[in-house]
């Protein structure tokens, strides 16, 4: 996917660029960004402020609280970052709310096509997209007393991630 | 053995007593285990049912394996194990339960020539018993009957494999995506429908204790691949990742000072197909 592309077509590229400096300047220094990190050799993880790791040498994650890492268009509370033979794969993050889910849709497809639907089930609902040998999933809980959270997961097509 | 007149929806169950640590086995699938310090003393028993694993009608291999308690390296005169075979109709439970098929156990406790009580499996590091039943379903579960043979999967290769599955089951507990977990656990939901009748009352309880779990905040314990061992068990169909001390990879931590046990998630992996990979059952 090109990047600055998605940027414009998400309509978020104004936002983005106005606040960038801001986020920037108050945000942690040492915080890694998501938006460029799939396809980096994985080793540099271990020197970031990560909150725990899992795993071996071959295959694992390492979990960001929120102000340790960044992306441009989402602000979410958690990330989990995945490596597969020293590269990164994929990553997830989660966000507080369901309403997330329902407003990017639309977003999402405009930079990466028709969705469709992966699961929907009594906790929720995730959907899908693949486009440029990248598969983008976009999840929700909204069930009864389960915790109100949207997902969203970016990863290789083929790192065979299941999250 | 046919199904009579009484029983219309067979349950089938197996009530083990151990008086040491232990594990019982149907076709390789272990159903029941008593290990770790928890074996220190005490005895264990409990009704197991057993139509979600035996999956459809057929003859299966019960086998009761007998180790030392912890702390001790061979068997006394007072271990032992029973195993009894029950079935009833799940309706009607109470009324409908009986014995389908003779209790397995370790040979009697006798008096030697000096008049102490003794055992064959006194002394003995190991001991095991064995038998064939045959159960009637009136279902075929959709469960790893035809799946792969993991054993033909170069070891660490599958290790890997199964690493991979459970790490990120481990973050998807950790992000507290419930729907995902659920969607995960569908096809082990199904069969688990399936084989003990559940009803739409039944079915919301399960997702009750779901939704439970996910509410509680609760922290997953870490999981250190060096720690986990990999067990291929149902005959070379299934395979699951345990910690070195039999408990199982995936817990929920809970608070120990108030002597609460964490909660172990069961989750056994099987592969339909080599492209459709890992799945829980």
């Amino acid at each position: 996917m090109d990047r600055r592309k998605f940027i414009i077509n998400t309509g978020l590229g104004a936002i983005s660029l106005y606040f960038a400096p801001t986020l920037i300047s108050c945000s942690n220094k040492d915080a890694i960004n998501l938006n460029n990190i799939i396809g980096q050799p994985y080793s540099f993880l271990s020197t970031t402020n990560y909150l725990s790791k899992e795993g071996n040498n071959q295959f694992g994650y390492y979990q960001f609280d929120e102000d340790n890492f960044v992306m441009e268009q989402y602000k979410a509370k958690q990330a989990f970052v995945f490596y597969k033979n020293s590269k990164i794969i994929g990553y997830t993050i989660q966000i507080e709310g369901i309403d997330f889910f329902s407003k990017n849709i639309e977003l999402i497809s405009k930079s990466f096509g028709k969705n469709k639907t992966n699961y929907k089930n009594d906790f929720g609902q995730e959907l899908i997209w693949n486009n440029s040998g990248k598969t983008i999933k976009l999840s929700f809980n909204n069930f009864q007393d389960i915790p109100k959270l949207s997902f969203y997961s970016e990863f290789t097509d083929n790192s065979g991630l299941i999250i | 053995m046919s199904i009579g007149s009484t029983i219309n929806n067979p349950f089938y169950e197996l009530y083990p007593n151990l008086n040491c640590s232990g594990i019982v086995l149907i076709n390789d699938v272990p159903v029941f285990s008593f290990l770790g310090k928890d074996t220190k003393d005490g005895i264990l028993d409990g009704s197991v049912p057993i139509n979600h694993v035996v999956l459809q009608s057929g003859k299966y291999n019960v086998v009761g394996k007998i180790f030392p308690r912890f702390g001790q390296n061979t068997l006394t005169e007072n271990d032992g194990m029973e195993i009894s075979f029950n079935l009833s109709d799940i309706d009607n439970w109470k009324e409908t339960k009986q014995s389908f098929f003779p209790q397995l156990r370790t040979p009697d406790a006798s008096f030697d020539k000096n008049n102490k009580i003794t055992s064959l499996l006194k002394g003995l590091p190991y001991f095991e018993i064995t038998t064939e039943i045959e159960v009637e379903l009136p279902f075929v579960l959709d469960g790893w009957q035809n799946s792969i043979d993991l054993n033909k999967i170069d070891k660490t290769i599958l290790k890997n494999k199964v690493i991979e599955f459970y790490s990120q089951i481990h973050a998807i507990l950790k992000e507290h995506n419930a729907s995902k977990f659920l969607e995960l656990s569908k096809e082990k939901e199904d069969l688990q429908t399936k084989a003990f009748y559940f009803n739409s009352i039944r079915k919301q309880e399960i997702r009750n204790s779901i939704i439970s779990l996910f509410n509680k905040n609760l922290e997953v314990l870490p999981l250190n691949p060096d720690e986990l061992k990999l067990e291929i068990f149902g005959y070379g169909k299934l395979v699951s990742l345990i910690r070195t001390d039999g408990s199982a990879a995936l817990q929920f931590k809970r608070d120990n000072i108030e002597g609460e046990r964490n909660i172990e998630l069961e989750v056994k992996l099987h592969a339909r197909s080599l492209e459709k990979g890992l799945s829980i059952i």
